[in-house]
């Protein structure tokens, strides 16, 4: 239990120093104490190695920024990018090529910004069960949109997918005709309970194909 | 006192019309802005796209800044919104690879000095430490160890209570401690 506080002083004798007092009782525990004095090494090297990184970084970037003028950086923002400015003509060929590809791709699966195309109910069993699915499609720069307006102070990004994917499930739902609370409960729930990196899993799968389990 | 007179007098100049004012602006805390982007970032590209992007900002939002706060708290929220904005975004952006496209596109010639400084292995190993951080315990590290900012400050630029950022360095620190065991 002491050794606990005292950890917490070598925290702070490295965060923003100690008084005289403090920095005795510390240096009077490290004496004795293997597992402590284990702990300020620690920490001792952690600061100098940090320090001596934070000099190259300082440095390094001092040669970046050396030169760099506010007043070039707004200039350069307003001006098209070079790809654009070299070749104007191909330019806008590329871009009409691109726009048109885009909108005859998206134009089947695109339905006021969410994107579902019911496939068909598929019926699977995992041994004891049969679980009937919906193959759905999703239109992930939606999410990608969406994820986008939200602000960042509000709450951790997982989070925010989370209450993104609850939402258009029910919509998706709705489109199916096949929206009850039961099925928002059930889908909310699962959402809760994955893992970040499930959630990472799911939103990468988002991209082609969404298997939606419904009870 | 005369760090926020200063800044005051060259925003005055600046929404006066003088860009030469903007520009010391710029100067005075281009180096603030690159290096808290870059440790929360972790790469020189992004951190160099988030400083022009804070400049723009700032170009643009100046004439609304209320000087209820000071220039730099201002400036380092910019920052670490943009830079966490940034996160999210790449998250999904790597799902769709526009990254690479974007690179195929619109690949500078230029040869960076990044190449070179990557060769150094301790910043990348601490590099790949602070990353590993979760985004709050790695934002706070950056603001309270690279920038020297106190808890208060940080907290008015976080909106997060003083206790909860010391806890958040003490774990940061102890978590990069334990990774960084073998290099030190």
């Amino acid at each position: 239990m002491y050794c606990e506080k005292v950890k917490n002083l070598i925290f702070t004798y490295f965060d923003f120093g100690l008084n005289e007092l403090d920095k005795e009782k510390l240096f009077k525990h490290l004496k004795d104490c293997e597992e402590c004095q284990f702990y300020f090494n620690e920490l001792k090297d952690l600061f100098a190695i940090l320090k001596e990184e934070k000099a190259l970084v300082e440095n390094y970037s001092d040669l970046i920024l050396s030169g760099v003028k506010g007043s070039a950086i707004v200039e350069q923002k307003k001006k098209p990018r070079r790809f654009f400015v070299l070749s104007p003509a191909l330019g806008f060929s590329f871009m009409t090529i691109l726009l048109l590809s885009f909108y005859l791709i998206f134009q089947s699966i695109m339905d006021s910004g969410i994107s579902v195309g019911r496939q068909e109910v598929v019926t699977y069993s995992n041994g004891n069960d049969e679980i009937n699915f919906v193959d759905v499609f999703l239109n992930q720069s939606y999410i990608y949109n969406k994820l986008d307006t939200v602000s960042v102070e509000s709450e951790p990004y997982f989070d925010d997918v989370k209450k993104i994917l609850s939402d258009i499930y029910k919509d998706m739902l709705h489109k199916l005709d096949m929206f009850h609370h039961e099925n928002q409960f059930v889908i909310e729930n699962s959402l809760e309970k994955m893992s970040d990196t499930e959630l990472d899993l799911l939103i990468a799968e988002l991209d082609t194909k969404l298997i939606e389990e419904l009870p | 006192m005369k760090q926020i007179l200063d800044d005051n007098t060259l925003i005055d100049r600046f929404l006066e019309g003088d860009i030469n004012a903007f520009d010391m602006i710029v100067d005075k805390y281009k180096r603030k802005i690159f290096l808290t982007a870059y440790k929360i970032l972790g790469n020189y590209e992004d951190a160099n796209d988030i400083t022009q992007e804070v400049v723009i900002k700032m170009y643009n939002e100046l004439k609304n800044f209320r000087r209820e706060s000071s220039m730099y708290t201002w400036l380092y929220r910019i920052t670490t919104n943009l830079s966490l904005n940034e996160i999210k975004r790449k998250k999904i952006r790597n799902f769709l690879d526009i990254d690479n496209l974007e690179d195929f596109f619109f690949r500078d010639d230029k040869q960076s000095p990044e190449l070179n400084f990557r060769e150094n292995e301790l910043s990348n190993k601490l590099n790949e430490a602070i990353q590993k951080l979760p985004e709050k315990q790695r934002t706070v590290f950056v603001l309270r160890y690279y920038d020297g900012l106190s808890y208060e400050e940080i907290s008015e630029i976080l909106g997060t209570s003083v206790g909860a950022l010391k806890a958040n360095y003490f774990h940061a620190v102890n978590k990069l401690a334990k990774e960084l065991k073998n290099v030190l």
